[in-house]
Order: structure tokens, then sequence, then C-alpha cells
């Protein structure tokens, strides 16, 4: 329960910036296609969340790693939350 | 201490030293061709504090790094009791470490940190100490760097951990906080050892049951001040 509460504490951070980046790139896909699609902005959430993850975590607040290392999560199993969290995002996005 | 009364103070607190001992060897690390550690061992029983002093680059904080589990080594072999350590996840419970930069999360409440940090009696203990009372609601982005640093050490110190590595506590904290981390510190190592390195040694001195000093890629147990000079750590003192 303690690491799914971290996984979610540390995913928490990724959200934002993830949507208001794939809402933009879905927004501009209206140019193309002439309507909003979910699909593509659900595409568009797993690949800009992981880059997130990396500019943020990677990057900024590298330090912060250490909170979670004492959680037990190891910098691999961030990644993999990261992913699999995103990946089942997108998959509802694509899916609506 | 007599064994026997040294037996008799650990089980008036329900530890096993040997079941929780901290015991870390073979530690070799270089960096390129030059060989920071070279073979350590150290150990840490429940009970101890353990003082890890050496000059700067010595290798403090790769060592303790590399026992916590967040880099890695040439060689180890770490285990507590007869737990064999082999990755961040084996130690969850077991080893905690703050690093001299420090950790805290700043999108999240100092409320929420704590209670994901430590058992729930010991989260009400920092909660209502008068240091960190006033900081509970706010985020830890609105804390300046020692109210940062200050629950950093709380959180450490009252952690679920039964082995506690720290490095540098007092970088950055005023004088008069730092008798009163010396006391927890000194109350808390009745349940769980600490290995601790500070530049500021003789709060390291105050507090220590063992000093040790990491000269040359190598650890020394010292017992007299006149030690911390001939390993190197002290300038020598001219008659």
């Amino acid at each position: 329960m303690r690491i799914f509460a971290s996984i979610i504490m540390f995913y928490r951070r990724l959200i934002i910036p993830s949507a208001v980046f794939s809402i933009l790139i879905g927004l501009a896909g209206t140019t193309v296609t002439g309507s909003f699609s979910l699909k593509y902005t659900g595409l568009a959430y797993l690949f800009i969340c992981p880059m997130v993850h990396y500019f943020v975590y990677e990057l900024i607040y590298a330090k912060e790693y250490y909170f979670y290392y004492n959680l037990g999560l190891s910098r691999g199993s961030l990644w993999a939350s990261t992913l699999i969290i995103s990946g089942i995002i997108s998959l509802i996005l694509i899916l609506l | 201490m007599g064994v026997n009364s040294y037996n008799q103070w650990y089980y008036q607190f329900n530890i096993d030293p040997v079941m929780s001992k901290l015991h870390a060897d073979s530690i070799m690390k270089s960096y390129g061709t030059k060989q920071v550690l070279t073979d350590i061992f150290i150990s840490c029983n429940t009970g101890e504090i353990v003082g890890l002093l050496g000059r700067n680059g010595s290798g403090k904080s790769t060592l303790l790094k590399i026992i916590f589990g967040s880099l890695n080594a040439d060689t180890k072999f770490v285990k507590v009791g007869s737990k064999i350590i082999d990755g961040l996840f084996d130690n969850r419970n077991l080893i905690h470490y703050l690093p001299q930069d420090g950790f805290l999360p700043n999108h999240i409440k100092i409320k929420t940190i704590i209670n994901l940090f430590c058992k729930k009696d010991n989260a009400a203990i920092i909660a209502e100490n008068p240091l960190i009372k006033p900081l509970i609601n706010k985020k830890s982005k609105l804390l300046s760097g020692g109210e940062k640093r200050l629950l950093e050490i709380f959180l450490i110190i009252y952690s679920r951990a039964k082995h506690v590595l720290i490095d540098e506590p007092f970088n950055g904290i005023a004088p008069f906080y730092k008798d009163e981390i010396k006391r927890l510190i000194k109350e808390q190592s009745k349940n769980k050892g600490f290995i601790i390195t500070d530049h500021d040694y003789r709060n390291i001195l105050d507090i220590a049951s063992r000093i040790l000093v990491l000269h040359d890629g190598a650890i020394h147990e010292i017992h007299s001040k006149e030690e911390l000079s001939y390993w190197g750590y002290l300038p020598q003192i001219l008659p």
C-alpha cells in the first residue's frame, strides 16, 4: 500500500504538464483532421509523459529520487511505473 | 559495559543486536583509474552511533550510497541480520539514507510526507514537535533551506529503518537546533543503528560510540583525537 501511494505521489507531478502538452498536440491535430481526436491526444500522452519524467526527475529534481529510494523504489521501477501508468491512461483515451 | 549488562540493555528494548546488525564488507569502488574504496569493511549494531570522518573526496558519501544501494560498487556484500541486501527494494525497511543535498519532494504536503515515511506513532511525534508543527500543512517548496534540512533529519531519525545513514546532518543547521538533533539521535539509537558523517567533527565526537576515519580508501578505527591528526583528518599539532 505504501509503495502504491509512493508511486501515485511520484506520478502526480507528471500528469498536468503531460496532459497540457498532449491536449495542445491534439488541438494542433484538428488543423489536419478537422476535429479534436482523443485517439491522437492519447497517443501523444504516451510519448510526452516519459519525456516530462525525464525533464522533471532526471534534469530538474534528480535529488528527489532519494526520497523514493528510501521507500524501496529504484530508478528503474519508477521509470517502469511511469511507462505503465502512461500506457493505461493512453489506452483509455484511445478507446474512448 | 560488561557483556551481561550489554545484553540486558538490548533485551530491555526487545532488540536482538545480532539479528539486526548491519554488516558491509568487500566494498571496492573505483572511478576510472582512481581506486576510491579498497576492500572496505564496516558494521553497525542497533544501539550504536558510528561516526565516519574523512577529508573531502575521501569517499564517505560514496561508501554510504553503496551501502544504501543507490550506487553500484565494483564489489560489495551488505546484509542486515541474516538478510542479504541486493537492491533498494530489499532494504526498504532496513536501511535509510539521507543525502547531503536533501531529498524532499516539493510538490507534496509535509503531513503526507511524514505519514508515508514513518510509522503512525513516530509520525505523531514529529507532527507534534514544536519545530515541525507550524510547517505541517505547507508544501516543502515553501520551507527555507534550514527548515527543509531539519524536517529531513526528523524524518530519517524517526523512519521505519533499523539502520540510518546520514550524510552531513549538521550542514546548514543553526547551532540552537544541533543540540536537539544530537539528543534525538542518541534517544533513537536505542531502536536503531546510525552511521553519520559530517565535517563538523566535534558534533560527531559528542554523540558517536565509535569513530572511523576513511583515509586512502581504507577505514581505520580511532580511539583518540590525536589519531585524527595521524590519519591526516586534522592538521598536525606542532610542539
